[in-house]
């Protein structure tokens, strides 16, 4: 089974969250089963209400659950994972929009982990799992350091 | 006043003999008696004879005569040799004024020379010390500048380098000291976006190989 990642889920962290919530979920279904509850329901996380729906699964139906269940299981271990370092704390929607990006363009399992690094000022750095990718604004001032050097002497 | 007393005692000396010369003359020219009697009795006849005529002459009144020409002639003598004694001691003292003035003057002209010589050795000295001193305080003051001014400019160009190498962590420091509170991450997306758009086949590709 294919599963497909909502935009609320960014980190791993997201990922083994909702199989928690997944795998408490479909216990308690089995035991108001049991007990034959039918009034008793279990409050499910809007992001795994999400999650179910990305992946056309009916919660109600125990099967489609343990098949989620168990897709989500290999799927965690499967996940891409890069990581993010921010100079701050990064807003929710931003992080959003870069793993939408990370999931349109690279890999649609991609998963974030955010970092925080004041010292770059501005801009970002991502590391994959064997190369970092400085975009902060550190490095563009190495990277322009005659250029610097020559505005600062014109300066003087 | 020795000179003087001696002068005096020949004075009266001379005095004497002539008194006694013209005893003598008186003496021969005098015309003998007949000799017609004993060689004694005329030698005693003459004796008292002399004696008379010597009592005769040297009385008390021509004693005393003799005495004030001699006290006269004396205190004469010794007037005039006091008078030349003082005329003598003053042309003495005045020459040996003149002497002593001379004789100082040329002692003291010598040791000033003398002084004044050693004074302008030990000043040439002083001069010439001062000199060769001044000469190494300046060679030590041209040295030291250039060793300054080397080590100034070595300082400089340290710094300089040290300074440019770290340039860009300092103007990174300082915007993370001006405006680290205001980053706004939404605002840079562009600017992220646009280096993940230049990165994105290098970065599909790592995960690809990493996985």
């Amino acid at each position: 089974m294919e599963l497909k990642l909502t935009d609320s889920i960014a980190s791993k962290a997201d990922v083994t969250r909702l199989y928690r919530e997944l795998d408490l979920y479909c216990t308690q279904e089995i035991q108001h089963k049991i007990r034959k509850d039918k009034n008793e329901t279990t409050a499910v996380s809007d992001q795994l209400k999400d999650f179910a729906a990305q992946n056309s699964i009916d919660l109600n139906n125990k099967t489609d659950c343990d098949l989620l269940l168990k897709a989500l299981s290999v799927f965690k271990d499967k996940l891409v994972v890069i990581h993010i370092s921010f100079p701050v704390e990064p807003s929710l929607s931003c992080v959003h929009k870069l793993v939408i990006w990370f999931r349109q363009n690279v890999d649609p399992n991609i998963v974030v982990q955010i970092g925080l690094q004041p010292s770059i000022a501005a801009g970002i750095i991502v590391r994959t799992p064997s190369k970092q990718f400085d975009f902060s604004l550190r490095r563009h001032l190495y990277e322009q350091s005659n250029k610097l050097q020559e505005v600062l002497y014109s300066g003087v | 006043m020795d000179n003087g007393l001696i002068i005096a005692i020949s004075a009266v000396a001379a005095g004497l003999i002539i008194v006694i010369a013209l005893v003598i003359v008186w003496f021969s020219t005098k015309p003998k008696k007949p000799v017609d009697q004993s060689g004694a009795l005329v030698n005693t006849q003459l004796s008292d004879v002399a004696q008379e005529g010597v009592e005769r002459i040297f009385d008390d009144e021509f004693r005393e005569e003799l005495r004030n020409r001699g006290r006269l002639h004396f205190e004469k003598i010794i007037g005039e040799n006091a008078m030349f004694l003082q005329q003598d001691l003053r042309l003495t003292t005045s020459q040996l004024n003149e002497y002593m003035k001379t004789e100082i003057m040329r002692v003291l002209q010598e040791e000033f020379s003398k002084y004044e010589e050693s004074i302008t050795t030990a000043k040439d000295l002083a001069l010439e010390s001062i000199d060769k001193t001044k000469t190494v305080i300046e060679q030590q003051r041209i040295l030291l500048e250039k060793q300054m001014s080397e080590e100034a400019a070595q300082e400089k160009a340290r710094i300089l380098a040290h300074f440019e190498k770290n340039m860009a962590d300092i103007v990174n420091h300082y915007i993370l000291e001006a405006i680290g509170n205001e980053i706004d991450m939404t605002s840079q997306l562009d600017y992220i976006f646009g280096y993940l758009e230049e990165n994105k086949q290098a970065i599909i590709e790592d995960i690809k190989n990493g996985t």
